[in-house]
């Protein structure tokens, strides 16, 4: 991890609630670059490799049916809440994972606030 | 002695006349009505009015409000129509009075409660219309005529075939309900792998819309809406899918289309 993303991902864990599972930094080919996680038997890793998956069929999915880009996707289930949010060009997206009872609205006011600087934070 | 019922009331003509022990007629009229009452040593002992005679011509004297009175001093009574003692006369034409004021009260509030009940009735019947009744096509267009920037609502299922559906603007279904479908596929596996539990909802934001899928938790049915981005609110769209989407589930069973 780069020392910008690990402080970027400190940054962001300290302004999320207890509601906090996992959050990734994942390339195209669902490989996360950066990760931070609480002591979970969520499997991170498992899921930035599967939700790039549906990150890229939304992209085209999105652009068939004329809806332009894909930006955000969020999968809610009664055992969590998870949040993919393009990043940049799109070559690369953001999970953000947290407890079901999750205040959405808030995870997205923290995606909004640190989108740029995460994706400005991605080694080049 | 004349004088007018609003300045002495029947009740308290009786009173005095029965107190002072008197022996004496009076004579009242109300509009088109006549009725009189003697008196014979302080006590009534017989009353008309109109076809009425005895207490009940009391009952009926006591409860006029307006008119005259005309007082004759010793006329003696033609006849003897009323038997009970004046107090108890007056006790009975209270007692009498109060019921039928209750009985009009009742009556009151027995229209105000049919006129409530007839507008309950009104608004239950709209509400078992938008909901309890409504056929899974009518919940369909009900959810869709309330989403601002809407462009498709559609009930489908992920083996295929959009079962009920709406669109505010033209849009190729099968080619949208196909690609969807692919894509709901590929979210359940994820959920699946990750021992996700139950899927609640997916929603997919695009640079133009949001595309909401809602599960319904039977047979892999799913509602889907479609919205435009820049006029559809985000907490609205999740909360009518929420609500819809738990109506549309009792719907399905009764069309049978779930067991």
């Amino acid at each position: 991890m780069s020392d910008d993303l690990k402080t970027l991902f400190s940054e962001v864990r300290a302004d999320m609630s207890d509601d906090f599972i996992a959050m990734d930094v994942v390339g195209q080919d669902g490989i996360s670059i950066a990760r931070e996680a609480v002591e979970s038997d969520f499997n991170d890793q498992l899921a930035a490799a599967h939700f790039a998956m549906v990150m890229k069929l939304a992209d085209r999915l999105s652009n068939n049916l004329n809806m332009g880009k894909a930006v955000e996707n969020q999968f809610a289930t009664d055992s969590f809440v998870a949040i993919s949010r393009m990043l940049g060009d799109g070559s690369f997206y953001w999970l953000l994972v947290a407890k079901a009872e999750a205040n959405i609205g808030l995870l997205r006011a923290v995606m909004d606030q640190y989108e740029l600087r995460l994706w400005g934070a991605i080694p080049s | 002695m004349k004088g007018r019922l609003e300045d002495m009331a029947v009740a308290d003509l009786i009173q005095h006349n029965c107190q002072d022990r008197k022996t004496a007629r009076v004579q009242f009229k109300n509009g088109g009505q006549k009725g009189e009452l003697f008196f014979k040593n302080g006590n009534v002992v017989h009353a008309s009015m109109g076809n009425l005679s005895g207490e009940d011509a009391v009952y009926q004297l006591v409860t006029w409000e307006q008119g005259t009175f005309d007082l004759s001093p010793d006329v003696e009574s033609p006849t003897i129509t009323v038997t009970r003692n004046w107090t108890s006369l007056l006790l009975e034409a209270a007692r009498l009075t109060d019921e039928t004021s209750e009985e009009r009260e009742a009556q009151k509030e027995a229209e105000r409660t049919a006129g409530l009940t007839r507008g309950e009735d009104e608004r239950f019947v709209e509400i078992i219309q938008e909901f309890s009744v409504a056929t899974p096509q009518q919940l369909v267009e009900q959810l869709s005529s309330k989403i601002e920037g809407h462009r498709v609502t559609c009930v489908t299922q992920i083996r295929g075939g959009n079962l009920y559906w709406y669109s505010s603007s033209p849009v190729e279904l099968e080619e949208l309900v196909e690609q969807v479908n692919q894509f709901v596929k590929m979210v359940n596996t994820a959920a699946v792998r990750l021992k996700a539990g139950k899927i609640q909802d997916n929603l997919l934001i695009t640079e133009t819309d949001y595309l909401l899928v809602y599960f319904l938790g039977k047979e892999d049915f799913y509602l889907l809406v479609a919205a435009d981005k820049t006029k559809a609110n985000l907490g609205t769209l999740r909360h009518l899918a929420r609500v819809y989407g738990d109506r549309m589930l009792s719907a399905l069973k009764l069309e049978g289309v779930l067991v």
